[in-house]
């Protein structure tokens, strides 16, 4: 169970990981590690490890115009290469997230659904209280 | 090892992944993931030898990364440059690392060739029109343009040779958008993926049916050249043991692409790529 969880984790960081880095590049230009630690978030959630396949992928957007890069001095070392959005890519990305947040919607109440008919005694007995987040919030307590 | 000395072995092991890249490429790579590196390690203070094997672990294995990284940057390079040399190389590189690079370089090597024939017998019956060769004699007799204008038979070869190097950028154009490098996070992801095992299956069942095809097909006479150098089989193709093997093998390669991935499929049926 634990491996097939970890493919399925894996496909869906596939799929989110283009839309957060255009989202990290949204809010200005950036560099490798810092775009890797932006994406990755406190949990880790979106961008565990093998943080290296970042630098393909950020290649990919570049091919494709959603990004541009620039190599910049540093007084450290031998520069950075920061990444920007292009107006193609902020044009990408608003369309891929209109289709996130729409797919997000349809799979929530999907998961709603599916949680009313194992638990229909529960929803009927105690409105208000059958729904997922008010067991998880009875699970926490 | 020191730490200086185990980021350089880091960085040695993606130098040798990358291998055949251009040397700029390779080496611009390798600034980035010192950079990033380097910048992992500001974040500690003072980083501990426990701090950089966690950042190399992060990181992931070179060999997961470095081919995808080293492909994408040669041919996005070959596709937004008009330098021959760079386009080339590039074309190569995706030729070498992927089935699809491949298959395409190699239709494409078939049309230059047509290509480089067609200049060269246009100029020759454009230009040494008086001089004839024996009838028979190599690709320049009978001329197939001799009844076209002097102009088109000097244009036409080079101009297919530069509508050829149009088609072959868009190509490459349309690769560098159709394909994603492989994402999934780990040691298991060091050799390519899926799709890149599959491709390496499906080469080396083209080339064992390539190779067993041409040994047993000369070795039994099978097949032989005829004038003007065009292969032709005797009538009697199959009827001994080699020429029977010759021409399985000849399916094998056909099938290769089919076979390659079934294999694959048999043999991965729980990988996800």
């Amino acid at each position: 169970m634990k491996k097939d969880d970890d493919k399925w984790m894996a496909q869906m960081r596939r799929g989110a990981l283009e839309l957060c880095i255009l989202a990290v590049l949204a809010r200005g230009r950036r560099y490798g590690y810092d775009i890797a630690q932006a994406v990755s978030g406190p949990e880790g959630r979106v961008f565990k490890e093998g943080t290296g396949t970042l630098y393909p992928l950020l290649n990919r957007l570049k091919s494709e115009g959603l990004v541009d890069a620039e190599w910049q001095p540093s007084p450290q070392g031998p520069g950075r290469k920061y990444y920007t959005l292009t107006p193609r890519g902020r044009a990408q990305l608003a369309a891929m997230q209109a289709q996130w947040l729409a797919f997000a919607a349809d799979v929530a109440r999907l998961l709603a659904e599916a949680d009313a008919a194992e638990h229909p005694a529960e929803g009927l007995d105690t409105p208000g209280r059958g729904g997922p987040e008010a067991r998880r919030g009875q699970e926490g307590a | 090892m020191s730490q200086a000395q185990r980021i350089d072995d880091y960085l040695g092991r993606l130098r040798r992944a990358m291998r055949g890249a251009s040397p700029d490429v390779i080496a611009e790579a390798e600034v980035e993931i010192r950079a990033h590196i380097e910048d992992a390690l500001a974040a500690q203070s003072p980083p501990t030898p426990e701090d950089l094997e966690s950042v190399l672990d992060s990181l992931g294995p070179p060999e997961a990364y470095a081919r995808d990284l080293a492909l994408y940057m040669m041919v996005d390079r070959g596709y937004r440059e008009w330098s021959l040399p760079h386009m080339a190389r590039s074309v190569a590189f995706w030729a070498l690392s992927t089935l699809a690079g491949a298959v395409v370089v190699l239709i494409f090597a078939v049309l230059y060739g047509l290509g480089i024939w067609l200049t060269v017998i246009g100029w020759w019956s454009a230009l040494a029109a008086p001089v004839r060769l024996p009838t028979g004699l190599g690709p320049f007799s009978p001329a197939p343009v001799d009844g076209l204008p002097p102009i088109l038979r000097l244009l036409a070869g080079p101009l297919l040779l530069v509508g050829l190097t149009w088609l072959v950028r868009w190509f490459v154009g349309q690769y560098v958008r159709g394909v994603r490098p492989h994402l999934a996070a780990g040691a298991e992801q060091a050799s390519g993926g899926w799709a890149r095992r599959a491709e390496r299956r499906i080469l080396a069942v083209a080339g064992l049916g390539l190779g067993l095809t041409l040994v047993a097909g000369f070795a039994s006479g099978a097949y032989r050249f005829g004038p003007g150098l065009a292969p032709r089989l005797p009538p009697d193709f199959g009827a001994s043991p080699a020429a029977a093997a010759s021409g399985l093998a000849l399916g094998v390669l056909l099938l290769a692409p089919v076979i390659g991935v079934l294999w694959s499929v048999l043999v991965e049926r729980d990988a996800v790529d």
